[in-house]
């Protein structure tokens, strides 16, 4: 039913060739040279005249709007205040601010809000056609929506990973930050009178708060290195060892309603949480991967064997300490090689060997899955590899 | 040079040996390296990012090792710090350890006669 309304919805507007342009504007006089302009030239678009930013926002919450131009000044509130709303609540939609009266402030925090263009009074209505035409053809992908209670580190990950050019005003803890992102590198941050690696401590410090994207043009301040890993990992140590503010120094502040999300500041990421219980071993009737694993944990010095899922969840299993929390960090130790492989310019990950003070662990990517095998600490493991191999390639 | 870079440094085809500390920050390099600076760098934030959350969720590593098609990362503490060998990938991994053995037992009685 849903993909039938849209796809109905997009042929509508295709046949049409048309977008809805809502203007937010009290003059009269302007709203009369408008409506006569766009009707004598037959505009591609159908417009709606509002005069206040309270029926502007009524009529997005009613109707689709696919470009809105509001006056920088209405009666009921400021057009930079609509613009933020829109943009907060429908990221999609293209903002044009129009002002008699501009400033390169006003330009600039518009722009920071998420205005697409800013126009002067009085305009040429030909270029003002010609704009509304670019923006109308101008493709918006992407999904938008709400993430509630992500960690900060996860944003940045996220951000960094999508490679996008935005600008992520937070507030939390009685205190206002802004961070900076392009092309993959998280490039600027300030938190109060802090710059630099030291806001980004602080603001990953924060126990709770919201964040606003908001795109920005031009290129962005740098005070931050490049290295965005080591400045989390540094964020993070730092929280554990408790170099950062307590709930005491910051004015505790409770977050703003209005927040879109909110972030906690989070331990580091965790591993991933498997999702099957333990599944004993049972010689009958194994599948061939089974089978070896079975294989495997009947050689005398192997303690354990563990069989994963990529993504950590447990297949099989018969370690009795953890085994669910066993596939989750050996899909992690995984994941995290292949991170390395991409570094060092290899394909992938063969095997990943660890030693702790209580056991020795290989871990073999194997097609689908990754097999676990736990020896003690003080067994020679290596003399033993290739009956290793052997059992799980017979 | 620190002695473990400088026993590390004279094993056959190694392909460069560093240590880093807990932030990943690089201490010290051997010549032998054909990592640039910048992959050092990034491999040990990498690294130490890992023992970090290994630590944090399960239990501290005291070895490491990846196996690749061309190289084998090694990695071992060393105190509070770290120290990287990388090896061809063909290199017997009883071999590398027992060469970080070999290196940690001299520096301890390096270390002992000091």
């Amino acid at each position: 039913m849903f993909l039938i309304t849209l796809c109905a919805t997009v042929s509508e507007k295709k046949k049409n060739g048309s977008n809805t342009l809502l203007i937010v504007e009290d003059d009269d006089a302007l709203r009369s040279t408008l409506v006569e302009h766009w009707t004598s030239i037959k505009a591609n678009f159908k417009p709606v005249f509002v005069d206040t930013a309270e029926s502007a926002l009524r009529t997005l919450a009613s109707q689709s709007v696919d470009i809105v131009l509001t006056d920088l000044h209405l009666p009921d509130a400021t057009g930079l205040f609509l613009m933020s709303e829109i943009n907060r609540r429908y990221p999609m939609v293209k903002v044009v601010m129009m002002t008699s009266r501009p400033t390169e402030e006003t330009k600039s925090k518009a722009m920071s809000l998420g205005a697409v263009d800013f126009i002067t009074k009085p305009f040429d209505l030909n270029k003002l056609d010609i704009l509304l035409t670019e923006l109308g053809s101008r493709e918006t992908t992407g999904l938008s929506g709400v993430i509630k209670q992500i960690s900060l580190a996860d944003l940045v990950q996220l951000k960094c990973a999508t490679r996008v050019k935005v600008k992520i005003l937070f507030n939390g803890m009685g205190e206002e930050g802004v961070l900076f992102f392009n092309n993959g590198i998280m490039t600027y941050a300030k938190s109060g009178a802090l710059e630099g690696p030291e806001a980004f401590y602080r603001i990953f410090a924060w126990k709770r708060g919201s964040f606003e994207e908001v795109p920005f043009a031009g290129d962005p301040e740098v005070n931050l290195p490049k290295n965005w890993e080591g400045l989390l990992l540094e964020a993070a140590q730092r929280k554990d060892e408790n170099i950062v503010p307590t709930d005491e120094e910051f004015e505790d502040a409770a977050p703003s309603p209005s927040s879109s999300a909110v972030h906690q500041p989070p331990p580091p990421p965790p591993a991933p949480v498997p999702a099957k219980e333990a599944i004993s071993l049972n010689e009958s009737e194994l599948p061939p991967a089974e089978d070896a694993v079975f294989k495997l944990s009947s050689l005398p010095y192997v303690t354990g064997v563990l069989l994963s899922s990529r993504s950590g969840s447990l297949l099989q299993s018969n370690i009795e300490d953890r085994p669910n929390k066993a596939c989750a960090m050996a899909a992690f130790l995984t994941q995290q090689g292949h991170v390395l492989a991409q570094i060092l310019g290899q394909k992938s990950v063969r095997e990943v060997y660890v030693k702790t003070l209580t056991s020795q662990r290989l871990v073999l990517p194997r097609a689908s899955m990754l097999v676990g095998v736990v020896t003690g600490p003080d067994f020679g493991l290596w003399p033993e590899r290739n009956n290793i191999s052997k059992a799980l390639n017979p | 040079m620190n002695p473990i870079l400088d026993f590390l440094g004279q094993i056959p085809e190694n392909q460069g040996a560093w240590t880093f500390d807990t932030r990943g920050k690089v201490l010290e390099r051997n010549a032998g390296t054909i990592l640039t600076e910048e992959k050092i760098v990034e491999v040990s934030t990498m690294v130490a990012s890992l023992f970090y959350v290994y630590a944090k969720n399960y239990e501290p590593i005291m070895e490491i090792s990846f196996l690749y098609d061309n190289h084998r990362l090694w990695v071992r503490t060393m105190g509070n710090d770290y120290v990287a060998l990388m090896m061809p990938g063909i290199t017997p991994a009883s071999h590398i350890q027992g060469w970080f053995n070999q290196g940690m037992e001299a520096l301890a009685q390096l270390e002992s006669q000091q």
